[in-house]
């Protein structure tokens, strides 16, 4: 054999022969920690991932400031307009950069659109104005704040209807499943922003409209993720010996089968809510969604867009506001999943 | 002494991960003889994976190789670029895996899978790989093979596929199966069939196995040798007369122990868990669940010490200056049946 | 297969038939009046009007002439250019956004495997981050943004391709990016995730351990299974082309039914509406009955319901 004691010398002391005390033994073996439950893990898992993060920060710095703005930023004072002030550009005090002092782009020269206007020398507009001379800074507060009602609304209805839809479709089973599951066959094969689109031309254009529709179209995703997942946990060992001793099905919901859906239920949540903010805006830029005197996003984009060429910053201040909207919404989604699937964030 | 085919030395493998390095495998040395069948037993985490695929250069993105030799037929593998081991690996050596439920391509024609090894090494055309696949698909006993080497791999049981996999490996006649835990994910009674015919095909092909398993049941029928491992360390080894009846290290004596047999009424099983690798024990790595530890097996690591020219086992139990200790019942029941069978072998 | 196949159709049909349903029933709650200057009209004129549209007759036997017509191809008369057959006009228009659709499309799968593959190739490299970076802001710029920026940087300010219009290759290239990065970006993410899934999977192992390299593994084994759920994809892709359509078609000036449906829309047009869900609504299930049957033959482990063994 060539592996022959080869070890070296070891160092022993004198009484290396003994017997080791039983506690000894024990502390020998050392503890690695604490042990985390379930939703510490995934918090530590969440703050590990900056991008993640820092959506999460800017969708709240987002929701107070759209939501805190409603005493300064209202329907009466979005319909006030000032034609003396149409059209200008940004103008941000302190601020001595092209663009946003006051200054724009006219045939190749930066024109203070401010002096030649003879707009009072304090008159600040720090994203500039439209075509009415209404504050672009206020229209988009008030545009971001409908997107998160849109958002919120959405949110609630996964939450209610898409939840409560999957899971009986999923814990009842058959016939009932069955049932459930065409209408949400027949449902999803049809264009659901045609349904949307229609709804809009008979009702009234407008946030109400909007919300019915989300109501109609939004849930069905959420409804097939968590019925997959109820079916599943369903036959887990620990939901079989629950009803096995007879536990009501109520019971086994709220104890069970609700917190072991959550990750999905949240995951699924955050990924409604961009969709529905590009789906208003998206209604609201052909002009069937929200209109006038009310603004969104989408209204704004659309407004912008006409000037585009003269007017760059009426189409992109509110289109940036927008994407980082839905990125923000976006990452925030991918970090959730990432922190409650381990798995997925390889 | 026969051809030695493979010469594992002082291995060590680290895993680099976000609480540190996970010294996973600490000086651990082997050898593999042509046409023999090695057994690595050991607990899961105990590293014996991980020594395995480090012979067929498998290892995962983060294990870093950190010292020793891996020599085959006397040429180091730790020096291989990945061209080399792409020529060794389905070719000199080859692999069996623990789930055959999840080790085939669900879309591609169990024929082509088979065949696949054959036409990279041997560069044989198509049509002779799928009559050679047919005719391995035969020796490890699917019936219907004309038919079934157009199927996929869902419309097998988990035993055919476990043939499919065998069939897979074999099909260069590699020099050495690695085999990991090929049976734990299967049925009992198809677990038997499939050592049998591992067996039947070792001697047709005349490869030599290591077959990693933590079920020394499964041992006693398969191999010649045995080597105990735990927590990244071999704490004996020996021929498997040796390792069954004349055990040394406490930790075998746990791992037979708890091993249902007809002798032992009521199975003891070894407390405690495995210590952490990240900082592993300076001494016996067991010490700290053996009841029979001594001071010293936690100050130092004990050596090898020889119990027969085959037979070696860590432990400072053997040291000279070590107390007399009482093993359970059932070793020292075989180890009595041992010194009758020495003393019957050398009267004859 | 056969059996499974009719079932579905038998499906489509009645999927179209509630479509045709509730927007025939939508229509006519619809407030206001289809005339433009209804206000100028005599009673005699309207009634004349009523009688041409078929609008004097009883609600459900205005609903029978519809859904008679409809299994005739005929959706009525287009309100906007009078005398002109909404399935003409439909029949006129639905080419443009029918390539438009498919260009995109393909374009977005084409370049979303490729980059989600080598992202997931080359997971956590920088490779691998740029390209999750660039598929989350394609997911999230909203395609009409999108459409706006790049007609006006690309075509007015660099002059790389026409503004607007339809009809030579060079016009369709800004719609079909506008239009096919958002399918791009979910493509990258989704084949990045199933691939690095494939990758990580035990058959993958097996075949590094059958010895083949790396190109091997991927091409013989990964790619293909890494592909194959993409298939399920289409459904959806398809509901966001059609979307996206309405509003890309309307930028850039294509003579195509997204553009047509906006403007019916608009203008209380509701035959050409009607026809116009429902021609959408076609469209769709047509691709999802296409998605299976495709993912049946592709994949070997999926066996048609109802279809015999």
């Amino acid at each position: 054999m060539a592996e022959e004691a080869q070890a070296p010398q070891a160092k022993l002391t004198e009484n290396a022969f003994e017997g080791l005390p039983k506690d000894e033994a024990q502390s020998a073996e050392n503890i690695a920690g604490p042990s985390l439950s379930y939703m510490q893990n995934v918090w530590i898992r969440f703050k590990q991932k900056t991008s993640g993060v820092v959506s999460g920060i800017i969708v709240i710095l987002m929701i107070v400031i759209a939501f805190g703005s409603t005493p300064f930023i209202n329907k009466s004072t979005l319909v006030k307009s000032q034609p003396q002030y149409a059209n200008l550009p940004a103008k941000i005090p302190g601020v001595n950069l092209n663009g946003l002092n006051g200054k724009i782009k006219q045939n190749g020269e930066w024109v203070d659109v401010y002096e030649k206007n003879n707009i009072p020398k304090d008159k600040y507009f720090i994203a500039g104005t439209d075509y009415l001379g209404r504050s672009l800074a206020q229209r988009i507060v008030y545009g971001t704040k409908i997107s998160l009602i849109v958002a919120l609304v959405a949110a609630f209805f996964d939450l209610t209807i898409g939840v409560i839809y999957g899971v009986i479709s999923g814990w009842k089973g058959g016939a009932v499943d069955n049932v459930m599951q065409r209408i949400i066959e027949i449902v999803s094969s049809v264009p659901n922003l045609v349904i949307v689109i229609l709804l809009l031309v008979v009702l009234k254009p407008g946030l109400k409209s909007i919300i019915i529709a989300i109501a109609i179209s939004s849930w069905m995703t959420m409804a097939r993720q968590v019925r997959a997942e109820t079916l599943s946990l369903k036959n887990q060992e620990y939901v079989l010996a629950a009803r096995s001793l007879g536990e009501s099905s109520w019971k086994i919901a709220m104890k069970h089968l609700i917190p072991n859906l959550s990750s999905i239920i949240i995951i699924q949540t955050m990924y409604t809510i961009p969709s529905a903010i590009f789906f208003e805006a998206f209604l609201s830029f052909i002009g069937i969604g929200i209109s006038a005197p009310e603004t969104s996003l989408g209204v704004l984009l659309n407004e912008g867009q006409k000037n585009f060429q003269f007017l760059p910053y009426q189409m992109w201040y509110p289109a940036v506001v927008l994407c980082v909207l839905m990125i923000a919404f976006n990452l925030l989604g991918d970090g959730l999943r990432d922190a409650f699937d381990p798995k997925s964030a390889r | 002494m026969s051809e030695r085919i493979l010469d594992v030395k002082n291995l060590k493998i680290d895993f680099h991960t976000y609480a540190g390095e996970v010294k996973a495998i600490r000086n651990v040395s082997f050898h593999l003889d042509k046409g023999e069948t090695l057994a690595i037993v050991g607990e899961s985490g105990s590293g014996k994976s991980v020594t395995t695929r480090s012979i067929i250069g498998l290892l995962a993105g983060n294990a870093e190789i950190m010292g020793g030799s891996i020599k085959f037929h006397d040429q180091e593998m730790l020096n291989n670029s990945e061209k080399d081991w792409q020529s060794i690996r389905g070719n000199k050596i080859a692999m069996i895996f623990q789930d055959p439920m999840t080790s085939l391509d669900p879309t591609m024609k169990i024929g082509q899978q088979i065949a696949e090894p054959l036409m990279k090494h041997k560069h044989v055309p198509k049509k002779e790989a799928w009559a050679r696949a047919l005719e391995m698909m035969k020796a490890v006993g699917i019936t219907n093979a004309e038919e079934r080497i157009n199927e996929y791999p869902h419309q097998f049981s988990g035993g055919m596929r476990q043939r499919i996999v065998i069939a897979i490996a074999l099909i260069c006649e590699p020099e050495i199966l690695l085999a990991d835990e090929p049976t734990t994910a299967l049925d009992v009674t198809i677990q038997a069939e499939i050592l049998d015919l591992m067996k039947d095909l070792q001697k047709r092909v005349k490869t030599s196995i290591i077959f990693i398993t933590h079920d020394l049941g499964v041992v006693a029928g398969m191999a010649d040798r045995v080597a105990v491992m735990y927590a990244g360390e071999l704490l004996e080894y020996g021929n498997v007369d040796e390792i069954f009846y004349n055990p040394q290290h406490p930790y075998t004596w746990g791992l037979i122990n708890s091993m249902p047999t007809l002798h032992i009424e009521k199975l003891e099983s070894i407390p405690g868990t495995p210590p952490d690798l990240l900082d592993p024990p300076k001494g016996d790595p067991f010490a700290p669940r053996n009841k029979y530890a001594l001071r010293a097996d936690v100050e130092a690591k004990p050596p090898f010490f020889k119990v027969s020219p085959t037979h070696y086992a860590s432990t400072w139990l053997l040291d000279p200056r070590a107390p007399h200790v009482e093993p359970p019942a059932e070793i020292k029941r075989r180890w009595a049946k041992y010194r009758e069978l020495q003393a019957a072998k050398s009267n004859s | 297969m056969t059996k499974y196949i009719l079932k579905r159709i038998a499906y489509m049909i009645l999927t179209l038939f509630i479509v045709a349903t509730i927007t025939f029933f939508l229509m006519k709650m619809m407030p206001g009046s289809p005339y433009t200057n209804e206000a100028k009209m005599t009673k005699t004129q309207l009634r004349i009007m009523n009688e041409q549209y078929g609008f004097n007759k009883p609600l459900w036997e205005q609903y029978v002439i519809y859904l008679a017509g409809l299994v005739h191809g005929d959706f009525g008369i287009s309100f906007q250019y009078s005398n002109m057959p909404v399935s003409q006009l439909i029949g006129s228009r639905i080419g443009a956004s029918a390539q438009l659709g498919l260009q995109a499309m393909i374009f977005g799968v084409f370049f979303g495997v490729i980059i989600g593959a080598i992202a997931a190739i080359k997971r956590n490299t920088w490779v691998d981050t740029t390209a999750t970076v660039l598929s989350i802001i394609g997911k999230s710029v909203p395609n009409f943004v999108l459409a706006v920026l790049l007609q006006y940087y690309i075509a007015l300010k660099l002059g790389w391709f026409p503004i607007a219009g339809w009809g030579t290759f060079s016009q369709t290239i800004l719609p079909t990016i506008a239009l096919g990065v958002g399918p791009l970006a979910e493509t990258a993410r989704f084949v990045r995730t199933s691939m690095v899934d494939t990758l990580t999977s035990d058959y993958i192992e097996l075949a590094t351990a059958k010895g083949l390299s790396l190109t091997q593994v991927i091409r013989k084994h990964a790619l293909r299974n890494s592909m194959i759920p993409l298939v399920t994809l289409l459904g959806p892709y398809t509901v966001s082309l059609m979307t996206g359509s309405m509003v890309i078609e309307n930028i850039f000036n294509i003579p195509g039914i997204g553009e047509q449906f906006v403007k019916s829309i608009l203008t209380n047009d509701y035959p050409t509406i009607m026809g116009t869900t429902i021609v959408f609504s076609l469209g769709l299930v047509i691709v999802l009955l296409i998605t299976d049957i495709v993912y049946s033959l592709i994949d070997p482990r999926i066996r048609l319901q109802g279809s015999d063994a």
